[in-house]
C-alpha cells in the first residue's frame, strides 16, 4: 500500500500532566499545614498535655495586659459578647468557643467569660500548649 | 514516571489526612445547664487554690504531686469522681490549669468555684 498514513497517533498514556497537578496539590497542602498555627497576639498559653477534638468556631484571646480579641479583632470586654453573637449568627447546635487566655490572666476574667458562655449556652474549651 | 506518581500520591494523601487530624491542645470545660444547680454533693473533696499557686486540701498545704496522690486515694473506685476547685480572686490561669491537669490525668471532674 503506497498511501499509508505517515502520522500515526500515539497510543501511550503520559503521566507527566497528572504528576504536575499532584505535585502542586502536595506543595499546597504541605505549606497550608504549616500555616495553621494562629499567629496573632502575644499570648503565652498555660501548659497541658490534654487534647480536645472539639472544633471551635470562634477564638477569644486575652493577653496578660487584659486586651481582648475575638478571632483577629481587638475589642474591650464589653464588646466581646456582641461580637461573638454577631459572628455566630443563629447556630443550630451549641457552638464551641476556644478561650486562649495568657497564663498570667486572673481567673476572674475567665469566670466573667464563662458567665457569658453560660447565658448564651456556648460550649467552652480552654486553650493550652503542649508540655 | 509512574513510580514517582505513586510516591507523590502517597505523600499527598498523607498530608491531606494528617492535616485534618490535628487535635489542638485544649481543656474542655463542662458548662452547667440553665436552671440547674451544680448538683455536687457536699461530700466531695474541696481543693483551695490561692495566689501564687498555693494549693491546700483539708487545711493542709500540698504540692501538685501530693494533691494527685491524695485525690487518687480519696476518689479511687467512685463512679463519678469529682472535686471542687475553689479559686481566690488573685489566682491566674496557669495555676488553675496545673490543677486541672491533675484532674485530667486521673479522669476526675472538676467543679470550678469562685471564692
Amino acid at each position: 500500500m503506497a498511501i499509508a498514513s505517515k502520522n500515526k497517533s500515539e497510543v501511550g498514556f503520559s503521566l507527566s500532566g497528572m504528576t504536575d497537578i499532584v505535585f502542586l496539590l502536595l506543595l499546597f497542602f504541605m505549606i497550608v499545614s504549616t500555616l495553621t498555627a494562629p499567629v496573632a497576639m502575644n499570648v503565652l498559653l498555660p501548659q497541658s498535655s490534654n487534647q480536645t477534638v472539639a472544633n471551635p468556631l470562634i477564638t477569644i484571646s486575652i493577653t496578660n495586659k487584659m486586651e481582648y480579641m475575638v478571632d483577629d479583632k481587638t475589642c474591650t470586654f464589653d464588646q466581646v459578647e456582641a461580637l461573638v453573637k454577631e459572628k455566630l449568627g443563629t447556630p443550630k447546635d451549641p457552638p464551641t468557643i476556644r478561650v486562649n487566655a495568657d497564663e498570667n490572666v486572673s481567673m476572674d476574667e475567665i469566670y466573667k467569660l464563662l458567665e457569658i458562655a453560660k447565658k448564651n449556652k456556648f460550649k467552652v474549651i480552654l486553650g493550652t500548649r503542649s508540655l | 514516571m509512574s513510580g514517582m506518581t505513586d510516591i507523590v500520591f502517597l505523600l499527598l494523601l498523607f498530608f491531606m489526612i494528617t492535616s485534618t487530624m490535628i487535635a489542638p491542645n485544649a481543656l474542655k470545660l463542662l458548662m452547667p445547664q440553665e436552671g440547674q444547680s451544680s448538683g455536687v454533693a457536699e461530700s466531695v473533696p474541696e481543693v483551695l487554690l490561692q495566689g501564687s499557686g498555693i494549693i491546700s486540701i483539708e487545711g493542709r498545704t500540698v504540692s501538685l504531686e501530693e494533691l494527685g496522690l491524695i485525690l487518687d486515694r480519696k476518689l479511687k473506685g467512685l463512679s463519678d469522681p469529682t472535686f471542687k476547685l475553689i479559686t481566690s480572686s488573685d489566682v491566674n490561669v496557669k495555676e488553675t490549669v496545673n490543677v486541672m491537669n491533675v484532674a485530667v490525668k486521673g479522669n476526675y471532674k472538676v467543679v470550678l468555684i469562685k471564692e
